[in-house]
């Protein structure tokens, strides 16, 4: 089994052996032989740079069109920062107090509301005398 | 066909070593045929680099394989840096404006059935390819071919035996 199975391969083998050996035969009878190969002297020539660009000019139109579209048509930016309201300073705020005083100057500012007598510098006033209040107890109580 | 001058030796000098070229050089360029898809120009272009790299001793045989073997070798390797050169150009340069194919070429003076099986061959896979036509075409044992594609000896058998199957399916399917 084993003799007759590696002779059908051997067969096989021999049939792929005589298809590159015709291969050969052809190709050999073609191509240049060893001297012409080895004493050419033309190198491969070089490219000219850029020179498959030019049969790129539609695409390369096409961008040029686009870059100097989006130049021409973009709307103008202004590089001037917008001037400061009047009395603003940056950094000016170092307190809870001020920021609550200038949100409630707002119109239709809401802090107002969380307020129970609606003055909130004076509740919040309260609310820290209150505090302290609660601390000193606790620290000597 | 060469094979006599295969023997391990060091070295071969001047003339010694054009001969061992001329005598190889049917089957080097086979190779360099197959190692460039059948592309007739990149092929002699290939080899010719690889006969000014041996002749100018820019490579330079250490005597560890068979000269065949090594030749080989530096064929495959000087195809492989070609091929890396020309695709980088290509992208560069847009040379696939040109309409250059990647598909094997047609030849004038090729049987059909020579035209089949380097049709078959070039549709496997490259180490398959590699194998059976260093071992069928270039007359090499498969542990030279492993040794000429810088492979070890159980991968280029099992590449070997796959490549095997898949031509003669692929033999099978361009005949019917």
């Amino acid at each position: 089994m084993n003799d007759e199975t590696s002779r059908e391969e051997r067969e096989k083998d021999a049939t792929l052996r005589r298809a590159f050996q015709g291969l050969r035969d052809e190709e050999h009878r073609l191509g240049p032989g060893y001297a012409a190969l080895r004493n050419r002297r033309d190198a491969p020539a070089p490219a000219r740079p850029f020179d498959a660009w030019r049969r790129a000019w539609p695409a390369v139109a096409l961008v040029a069109a686009g870059v100097l579209a989006w130049l021409v048509l973009a709307p103008p930016t202004s590089e001037t920062p917008e001037p400061l309201e009047p009395g603003f300073q940056i950094g000016a705020w170092s307190m809870p107090t001020d920021v609550l005083l200038d949100l409630s100057a707002l119109p239709g500012s809401k802090v107002m509301g969380d307020f129970d007598n609606g003055d909130p510098i004076e509740s919040l006033r309260r609310d820290d005398a209150r505090r302290s209040e609660t601390q000193e107890e606790t620290r000597w109580g | 066909m060469g094979r006599g001058t295969d023997e391990h030796e060091t070295d071969p000098g001047g003339d010694a070593l054009e001969d061992r070229l001329e005598d190889l050089h049917e089957r080097s360029l086979g190779w360099a045929r197959a190692c460039c898809r059948w592309q007739e120009e990149e092929a002699e272009d290939v080899l010719h680099a690889v006969y000014l790299k041996v002749l100018e001793g820019r490579a330079v045989y250490g005597g560890r394989s068979q000269f065949s073997t090594w030749l080989f070798g530096v064929i495959r390797r000087t195809a492989q840096e070609q091929s890396r050169k020309r695709s980088t150009r290509r992208w560069l340069l847009l040379e696939h404006f040109s309409g250059a194919s990647a598909q094997v070429p047609a030849w004038e003076g090729i049987s059909i059935e020579s035209t089949r099986l380097r049709r078959a061959l070039a549709g496997l896979p490259g180490r398959q390819r590699e194998v059976l036509h260093l071992v069928f075409y270039c007359d090499l044992s498969i542990r030279e071919a492993s040794e000429a594609m810088g492979v070890r000896l159980g991968t280029a058998r099992v590449h070997y035996e796959r490549g095997k199957k898949r031509l003669r399916e692929a033999l099978a399917g361009e005949t019917t």
